[in-house]
C-alpha cells in the first residue's frame, strides 16, 4: 500500500508540475540526503546500505541542516543544504533536533516555510508481524501544513488572557483538498473524507469544509465524505477499516495522523512525505531523534525506510521499492531481526543487513 | 413473615422475571436489611418529588429519554421532569433565545438536568456563530465537564480494565465563537485561554483526583506550538499542582496522547485539557471502551449539575429505528440521582444495566446483538428489583 501512496503522490504531482518525463526514466537521480541530529545518521547509513544491496539508482548528496543566522537576523537553513534541495526536488531527511532556546524556530518548521511544504501525506498500514490491537488499517491522512491552528499569531490582551489566531485560507484549503483528491485518483482509492469541525467553527471550518466540497464537484469518480473531528476518532479507535483517504486542517492532522500512527505501532513504524510548490518533496521519519540510544546501533530504520520506498515511488522507481519494502515486510513478519522498540533484541545493523540480504534474493 | 415473603419473592426474580409492580405490592418489609448503607432503602420518603430539567435534544435524544423515563418509572424514583424541546434543526433559522431564556430559568428552578445533544447544522440561516449547545454552556457556566472512561464487564473490546477520567473546560478555548473575515477568503477564527478559567478547571481536576482517590493528573496540551495560550494552561496546572502534593503531576502534548491511548491507555488516571482537545480524548476514549452509547458523562458549573452522554453525538442516522443504545444515557441518569441523593435509586438502575450488558443476552446493534431499544430497556426494568433491591417499597 505504501507503494500505491507514492506512486499517486507522482502522479498528483505530475499534473501540476513538468518533471514527470524524468521521474520515470532509469538514469541515476540525485536525492538530497538530510541524516538529521541524534539517530539520524545511523538510521540513514542503514538506508543507504539497503538502497546499495537493491542497487536503486539513487545518489546521495548528503547535507547537514543546522538553523543558522541569516542577513536580516532571521533564522534560516544553510544556503548549501537550500541550493541542494532546488536543485533536486527530492530530500529525505531523519529526524532533526529543535535546539532549545529564545527564539529559534523548530527546525521542521523552518524546512516546511523554505520549501512551502503544503501537505503532508502519511500511510498507515498495519504490518504483518508486529502485533497491535488493529489489525486491518489501511488509510491515509492528508494534512494542511502551512496555516490553521499552527499560524503562530498569539498575543495577551490584557494580564492572564491570551488569544491565539487560528488562520484558515481559501486558497491553501482548495490546494490541499485538491492534492487529496488528485492522491486518491491516482491511488485507486475510492473515499476521500473532509474532516472538520465547523459545528463549532463555523466561519473557518467552514470554509476549509465549502471548498473540499467545490473541489469534490470536480471528482465525480471518488467518493466524498465530511465528518466531524470527534466523530472521526470515535469511529477510528472502533473500526479504523471503514476510513480511507482523509484531509484535514493542520492541528486536526497533527493530532489523527499520530493518533493513526499509534494504531499500526507508532512512529517507529510510520512513514511520512512532504509536498511542496514547484515540485519539492521531501519524505522523513516523524520520530525523535531519540538522543538516549543515539550511536548505540540500536535504532530501527523502518520509519526512514519505508518513508524512502514512498520516495522511490515518488520517482516511478516502483520495482525497486517494492523489492526493498517486501524485504523490509518479510523481516519483520520473520521477526529474527527485530529491534529493541519492536520487541526484539537485534541491532540495527542486524536488521540491516538482513534486509539487505533479503532484498537480493527477491527479484 | 415478611422475611417470608422476602424470600419467596428473592427466590422467584431468580427464576422469572415479575413486572414491577407485583412485586411491590408483595414484599411488604418494613425491616431494612443489612447492606451497603449508600445502598440501602430509604426509610422514609420525601414528600412529593424533585424536579429534574430535561432536555431531550435532537436525533436518538428523544428515544434515550423515553427509555429513561421507562425506567425510572418501574424504579419508582421519587423525580419528575420538566421537559423542554430545543432543536436548532427543527426550528431552521429562529432566534433561540426565548428558548434558551425557558431553559436557564428551569435550571434556576432544578439545579439539575438530563441533556440530549442538540444538533449544530453548518452552515446556519441566520449567520449565528454560536450553536444553543454552547450558549446554555456559557449561561449555565458549565465549565467543567467530566467523563469518567471505565471498561464494562462482558463487553467485548480491544482494550480491557480501562478506568480514567477527562476532565475538559469547557467554556473557552477554541468554542470562543469568535471569528471574522479579515479579506474575502481568510478567515480568523480566536482561541482564547484565561488564567483565571484554566486555573479553575485544574483546581477542579485536583480536587475531583483527591476526592475519588486518584493518583495523578495528567495535563494535555499543545504548548510546544501555541506557547503562550497553551503555555499558560499548562503553567496553570502546574501551579495548583503545587498545592497538592500528594497528587502526581504530569503533562503531555495532545498528538503524543492520542497515540499512547490507542497503544497504551492504561497509564493515564485523571486527565485535564482544553475545550478542543477534551473534544477529541472524550470521542477517542469513548471508543476504547465501546462507543458513544455506552460512556456518560456530566457538566458542572458552581450551581448546576447537568448530565448527559460522554461522546456527544445526535446519531441522526438512527432515529425513529429503534436501534440506539440507552445505556450511556441511563447511567448518567444513575449518575445524576447520586448527585442528587438518591442513591438508592441511582445504584439500582446502574446495577441492572451493568448486568444486563454482562450476561450479554440482550445487546444493541453497537454491542454487537441484534436487540432493539425497546428490548434493552425493558431487560433492565426486569432486572431492576433483584437481589439486594428487591425489598424495596
Amino acid at each position: 500500500m505504501a507503494a500505491g501512496v507514492i506512486r499517486s503522490l507522482s502522479q498528483g504531482l505530475r499534473r501540476i508540475t513538468p518533471f514527470g518525463s524524468r521521474l520515470y526514466s532509469d538514469e541515476v537521480r540525485t536525492v538530497t540526503l538530510i541524516p538529521g541530529d541524534g539517530i539520524g545518521p545511523e538510521i540513514s547509513a542503514a538506508v543507504q546500505e539497503i538502497f546499495a544491496a537493491a542497487s536503486a539508482p539513487i545518489k546521495w548528496e548528503t547535507s547537514d541542516v543546522t538553523a543558522i543566522k541569516g542577513p536580516g537576523g532571521k533564522y534560516i537553513i544553510p544556503p548549501e543544504a537550500q541550493e541542494s534541495m532546488n536543485r533536486n526536488k527530492i530530500g529525505l531527511k531523519g529526524p532533526l533536533k529543535t535546539p532549545v532556546g529564545k527564539g529559534h524556530p523548530s527546525m521542521n518548521l523552518l524546512l516546511r516555510k523554505t520549501f512551502q511544504l503544503y501537505a503532508n501525506v502519511r500511510p498507515c498500514k498495519s504490518i504483518e508481524g508486529y502485533k497491535t490491537p488493529y489489525p486491518d488499517v489501511d488509510l491515509v491522512t492528508i494534512r494542511e501544513n502551512t496555516e490553521g491552528e499552527y499560524s503562530g499569531i498569539e498575543h495577551m490582551i490584557v494580564d492572564g488572557v491570551v488569544q491565539s489566531i487560528k488562520l484558515i485560507t481559501e486558497p491553501a484549503s482548495r490546494r490541499v483538498a485538491e492534492f487529496a483528491f488528485d492522491f486518491a485518483r491516482a491511488q485507486g482509492r475510492d473515499t476521500v473524507t473532509a474532516v472538520h469541525k465547523a459545528n463549532i467553527m463555523r466561519m473557518s471550518d467552514g470554509l476549509f469544509l465549502k471548498c473540499c466540497r467545490e473541489v469534490a464537484e470536480d471528482y465525480k469518480d471518488i467518493r466524498f465524505e465530511e465528518m466531524y473531528l470527534d466523530t472521526v476518532c470515535l469511529n477510528m479507535v472502533q473500526d479504523p477499516t471503514q476510513f480511507d483517504v482523509l484531509v484535514m486542517p493542520n492541528l486536526y492532522g497533527d493530532i489523527l495522523s499520530d493518533l493513526c500512527a499509534g494504531l499500526i505501532g507508532g512512529l517507529g513504524v510510520t512513514p511520512s512525505g512532504n509536498i511542496g510548490a514547484d515540485g519539492v518533496a521531501i519524505f522523513e521519519s516523524v520520530h525523535g531523534t531519540a538522543p538516549d540510544i543515539a550511536g548505540k546501533d540500536l535504532a530501527n530504520p523502518t520509519a526512514l525506510l519505508l518513508s524512502a520506498v514512498m520516495m522511490l515511488r515518488h520517482l516511478g522507481l516502483h520495482d525497486h521499492a517494492r523489492r526493498i519494502e517486501t524485504a523490509a515486510f518479510q523481516t519483520i513478519k520473520e521477526g529474527k531481526a527485530l529491534t529493541g522498540d519492536l520487541g526484539g533484541k537485534a541491532k540495527c545493523s542486524d536488521f540491516t543487513r538482513e534486509v539487505s540480504k533479503k532484498v537480493q534474493e527477491i527479484e | 413473615m415478611a422475611a417470608v415473603v422476602r424470600t419467596l419473592v428473592g427466590s422467584a426474580t431468580k427464576l422469572q422475571w415479575q413486572p414491577a409492580s407485583v412485586l411491590c405490592s408483595r414484599a411488604v418489609s418494613t425491616t431494612i436489611p443489612a447492606q451497603d448503607p449508600a445502598v440501602a432503602a430509604p426509610v422514609s420518603k420525601p414528600k412529593g418529588n424533585q424536579k429534574v430539567t430535561m432536555i431531550p435534544g435532537d436525533g436518538i435524544g428523544p428515544e434515550l429519554m423515553h427509555s429513561v423515563k421507562e425506567v425510572f418509572k418501574h424504579a419508582l424514583v421519587p423525580v419528575d421532569f420538566e421537559e423542554i424541546h430545543v432543536s436548532e434543526v427543527q426550528d431552521w433559522g429562529q432566534d433561540h433565545q426565548d428558548t434558551v431564556d425557558k431553559v436557564i430559568q428551569s435550571f434556576e428552578r432544578t439545579g439539575v438536568g438530563l441533556k440530549g445533544y442538540i444538533t449544530t447544522p453548518t452552515p446556519t440561516k441566520t449567520g449565528e456563530l454560536m450553536g444553543v449547545n454552547m450558549k446554555l454552556r456559557r449561561r449555565l457556566d458549565l465549565f467543567a465537564n467530566v467523563v469518567r472512561v471505565k471498561s464494562m464487564a462482558g463487553l467485548k473490546t480491544r482494550h480491557h480494565n480501562l478506568d480514567f477520567v477527562i476532565i475538559r473546560e469547557q467554556t473557552e478555548g477554541e468554542y470562543s465563537s469568535l471569528e471574522h473575515e479579515s479579506v474575502e477568503g481568510v478567515v480568523e477564527s480566536l482561541k482564547i485561554i484565561t488564567r483565571e478559567k484554566s486555573r479553575r478547571i485544574a483546581k477542579f481536576a485536583f480536587d475531583y483526583a483527591t476526592k475519588h482517590g486518584r493518583e495523578k493528573v495528567t495535563a494535555v496540551h499543545k504548548a510546544n506550538i501555541m506557547k503562550m495560550g497553551d503555555g499558560m494552561f499548562l503553567r496553570c496546572c502546574e501551579e495548583v499542582s503545587e498545592l497538592y502534593p500528594r497528587i502526581k503531576f504530569e503533562n503531555m502534548i495532545i498528538d503524543n496522547c492520542c497515540m499512547q491511548l490507542v497503544s497504551n491507555p492504561y497509564q493515564f488516571d485523571v486527565m485535564v485539557m482544553p475545550n478542543l482537545y477534551g473534544n477529541i480524548v472524550d470521542n477517542l476514549a469513548a471508543g476504547l471502551v465501546g462507543g458513544a452509547g455506552i460512556v456518560p458523562g456530566e457538566s458542572y458549573s458552581h450551581s448546576y449539575a447537568v448530565f448527559e452522554t460522554g461522546a456527544r453525538h445526535p446519531f441522526a442516522q438512527a432515529v425513529g429505528r429503534n436501534i440506539a443504545n440507552p445505556t450511556a444515557m441511563l447511567l448518567s441518569a444513575a449518575n445524576m440521582l447520586k448527585h442528587m441523593h438518591l442513591e438508592y435509586h441511582g445504584q439500582m438502575i446502574s446495577d441492572a444495566v451493568e448486568r444486563v450488558i454482562k450476561v450479554g443476552k440482550v445487546r444493541t446493534r453497537d454491542m454487537g446483538g441484534y436487540a432493539t431499544t425497546t428490548d434493552l430497556t425493558t431487560a433492565i426494568i426486569d432486572n431492576l428489583h433483584k437481589g439486594k433491591y428487591s425489598s424495596f417499597v
